[in-house]
Parts: structure tokens; C-alpha cells; sequence
């Protein structure tokens, strides 16, 4: 067989998601009408935040929990909270504002640099350093040491955006005794009831990975967004197909999903 | 394009779209030859550099404390003692030469699993904080939620069957419906939109990391 057993189905739906994703960005870039996105609830307050930080000279910290990027199940998400980093560095230089980010895992350390150094240069100053700074690679010795930092440095918003372990509820809890906002994200399911509880504005499951798209404001990448619907849709009418076939005792679906 | 733009913004992107090319085409072809043991190789060049990244990580760290005892900074006399833990510890493992040596595993007996311990203890505070903030039920949706955690919280802990049968059935109900078909919906959904990001990160247009 061509394909690996139990992955056609996988290499179809990739397929699928990278064809329409890079058709709707390629649709963007040519300056043609694509739908319009709606934008997550959470997501729009993040600049009032970046402001409020700024006018009240208290600096805003992120953390991504304990997972870093060696962890494969863990790097995307990861990635997608570094994104909304970069944004918020960059609105920190347009406003005024500080961030630092703290980092358990160290190659996050080198990351997190990069990526906040860059949005520097892209606000236009290179003058600026990124604050980034490495606690532990224990988890609870990195929690304990960022409440530390939350409650010492008096923060005005906690973001904490990546993918999270037991330090979810800690961290949201530890930002809350410091009197910081709480901002939120993750598509790690069981950790997403701990935001909800400790932060004030939450990103849940895939808004995660569109975050970073939508603040920068870039057409082409939120082609990209309009293009991963096509896949949701297909997703959800396989749902909708597997649910009456399987009342009516069919599992032929399940079959073919398997394949 | 300059040549330092390029090695700026192009190699990273080069590099990082041939080796998650490879990742996807083993995943799906393994019968490919030579594949999987190149996969394997490069699952190891990953272990390298974290390995030296750790290097960059606890730079960081030193020079942090450094720069808080020079400038006497507040607490800077942890920072100083944070110093000497971490000098005594290599210095330790340098003379022992070993991590499985007597001086070294008592030192990671005696003061490192304590030291976990006592911290793990303190946090569970903010559990519990937490956890009564959580119980001020505030609007309509909050009470739901109320309802459902207590149900599904005397589920598990078995003294709800003892109270009243059904309540076991309610939980399990509550755990293998709505909560079930919540959470599918969220996997499937970041899942899709992990392979997009993944795709945009790819062929470089998530500018927000590589810049």
C-alpha cells in the first residue's frame, strides 16, 4: 500500500486543509474578496490591555507554562502563543509598555528572545532589549518563582497563552493574588476550565492558533483562517454523516476513517 | 535581497520547510528507504540543540542574579545563596564525577525532593483559593457549572452513591455527553488549525516568530 495503514484519512484531511489554506491566501494576496472573519471576544481587548499596562507604568508578563518546544504535542500551540507574543511586544513599543516573559524550558528561552526582538525591530527600534528570562526546568520551582516575579514586579496583565500543564490554576491564581488581569489560552481541553476560573478573557482551542492572524491585521494571513473553514466544514458534515449512519447501525464511516 | 536578510529570514525558513516536509512525507510514505532513519537522525539533531540550549537558559539565570547582587536589588541575598546552590551542586557532581554517587544522590534526596515537596505544598494554597473563588456563582451559566462540578465531584468520589444511586448515572451521563462532545469539537477544531498554522510556519508567512 501507498500509504502508511491507518493514514489515509490523515494525509487526505492535510491535504485538504494545506490546499484550501494556501488557495485563500493566495486569494488575499491578489487583493480578491474573501469572507469577512469573526473576531474572538477575547481577542479584541488584548490592545485596551497592552494600553491600560502602558498607562499605569506596570509591565505585562507571559508565560507558556512548562512544555516549551521539546515536546512535539506541545510545539504548535507553542508557537501559536509565541505569535501573540510578537504582537504584544509590538504594541508595547507603539504604547509605551514593558513585557517580559518568563520560560521553564530553555530552548523556549531562545525563542521567546527572537521573537520579541523582532517585533521590536518590526515597531521600529532596535534599541529596545527582550526581557526574557529563565527560571527553572522544575515545574513547581518555575511556578513558584514566576508568582514571585508577578506579585514583586506588580504586573498589570498576565498573559499565559501555550500549552499547559498542573502549573495552569497556579500561575492564573498566582496573577490573580498579584491583582494583574488575567489572559488566557490553550486548546488543551483540561486545562481550559482553570483559565476560565482564574483569567478575566480566555482563547479557547483554535482561536489559540488564530490569534497571532487576526492581530496582526494582515490580509493574507487571514486568508489562511478563511482557508482552514474548509476542513472544519468537511469535518463537521462527516459528523453529522457519521451520527445517522451510526443511529441506523452503520459503521462504514468509522471504517473508512480508520483506513 | 542582501545576503544577511537572507540568511536571515530565508535559511530559517528553508530549513525549517525541508525538515517538517520530511517529518509529514515519513509519517505518511515510511517505505520510502533511507527515510525513517533520516527522520531518526533528526528527531536527534532536536535533542542536541535543546541540550545546548540549556547552556543559554542557565546563562540567563546567572546573569540575572549577578546583575540583582551588583545592583543589591530586593532579595538579592537569595540571588547570591541561589549562586552558591548552584556553584556547590557542580561542584559536587564534578568531584563525585558521577550523578549516581553517594554525595550526590544525598544531596538530591535529602534537599532537592524535600525542597519539591515543600514547594508543591505551598502552591496547593492557590488551589484551594481558587477553588472558592470559583464556587461564587454569579450568573446563571456559573450555577450550571456549580451543579455539574458537584455532581460529577461526588461521581468520583463514591461517597454520591451513597447519598443518592443516582447520582453516579447523572455524573457519568454528564462526563460522557456534553462533556465528550465539547471536547471533540475543540480537538478537531486545533487540530485543524494546528495543521494550518503549521503550514504558515512552513513556507514562512507567520511572521510574528521567525521575524
Amino acid at each position: 500500500m501507498l500509504i502508511a495503514q491507518g493514514q489515509l484519512f490523515n494525509f487526505v484531511i492535510s491535504i485538504l486543509t494545506f490546499a484550501a489554506v494556501y488557495y485563500f491566501m493566495k486569494m488575499a494576496e491578489k487583493g480578491k474578496k474573501i469572507p469577512s472573519l469573526r473576531e474572538p471576544a477575547a481577542l479584541s481587548v488584548l490592545p485596551e490591555l497592552v494600553g491600560r499596562a502602558s498607562e499605569t507604568a506596570r509591565p505585562i508578563h507571559f508565560t507558556q507554562g512548562f512544555t516549551g518546544l521539546r515536546y512535539s504535542f506541545a510545539t504548535a500551540t507553542n508557537m501559536a502563543g509565541f505569535s501573540i507574543l510578537g504582537r504584544i511586544a509590538e504594541l508595547t513599543v507603539q504604547m509605551g509598555g514593558e513585557v517580559y516573559a518568563t520560560v521553564c524550558a530553555p530552548d523556549s528561552y531562545l525563542v521567546a528572545a527572537e521573537t520579541i526582538h523582532n517585533a521590536y525591530v518590526r515597531a521600529g527600534t532596535t534599541e529596545k532589549q527582550p526581557d526574557v528570562r529563565f527560571l527553572s526546568d522544575s515545574q513547581m520551582a518555575y511556578v513558584s518563582g514566576c508568582n514571585s516575579m508577578m506579585m514583586d514586579e506588580k504586573i498589570s496583565v498576565n498573559v499565559m497563552v501555550g500549552y499547559f500543564g498542573a502549573e495552569t490554576l497556579l500561575l492564573g491564581e498566582g496573577a490573580v493574588a498579584a491583582g494583574a488581569i488575567g489572559f488566557g489560552g490553550t486548546d488543551v481541553y483540561p486545562q481550559i476550565p482553570f483559565l476560565l476560573v482564574t483569567c478575566d478573557y480566555v482563547l479557547i482551542g483554535p482561536e489559540v492558533f488564530s490569534a497571532g492572524a487576526i492581530l496582526s491585521k494582515d490580509k493574507v494571513l487571514q486568508g489562511a483562517l478563511v482557508g482552514q473553514d474548509v476542513p472544519s466544514y468537511v469535518s463537521l458534515g462527516l459528523l453529522i454523516l457519521g451520527v445517522i449512519l451510526a443511529t441506523f447501525g452503520s459503521r462504514v464511516l468509522e471504517s473508512i476513517l480508520r483506513y | 535581497m542582501p545576503i544577511s536578510l537572507f540568511k536571515r529570514l530565508m535559511v530559517p525558513i528553508l530549513v525549517l520547510g525541508i525538515c517538517g516536509l520530511l517529518a509529514m512525507i515519513d509519517l505518511w510514505f515510511p517505505w520510502i528507504p533511507g527515510l525513517t532513519s533520516l527522520e531518526d537522525n533528526l528527531v536527534g539533531w532536536v535533542t542536541s540543540i535543546i541540550a545546548f540550549s540549556l547552556f543559554v537558559g542557565v546563562t540567563s539565570y546567572v546573569t540575572r542574579k549577578i546583575r540583582s547582587i551588583r545592583k543589591k536589588e530586593a532579595d538579592w541575598v537569595f540571588d547570591a545563596w541561589a549562586l552558591v546552590v548552584i556553584v556547590a551542586v557542580l561542584a559536587l557532581y564534578m568531584v563525585t564525577g558521577s550523578t549516581a554517587s553517594a554525595g550526590y544522590q544525598w544531596w538530591y534526596r535529602v534537599v532537592y525532593t524535600n525542597a519539591g515537596s515543600a514547594m508543591i505544598s505551598l502552591l496547593g494554597f492557590y488551589v484551594v483559593y481558587s477553588a472558592y473563588r470559583s464556587m461564587a456563582a454569579k450568573t446563571l451559566e456559573v450555577a450550571f457549572m456549580i451543579v455539574a462540578a458537584v455532581l460529577v465531584f461526588l461521581t468520583n468520589a463514591t461517597i454520591g452513591e451513597v447519598i443518592w444511586g443516582g447520582i453516579p448515572l447523572i455524573g457519568r451521563w454528564i462526563l460522557d455527553n456534553p462533556v465528550l462532545g465539547v471536547t471533540r469539537a475543540i480537538v478537531i477544531a486545533a487540530g485543524i488549525s494546528g495543521l494550518a498554522m503549521g503550514l504558515r510556519i512552513l513556507i514562512g508567512r507567520e511572521k510574528a516568530v521567525l521575524g
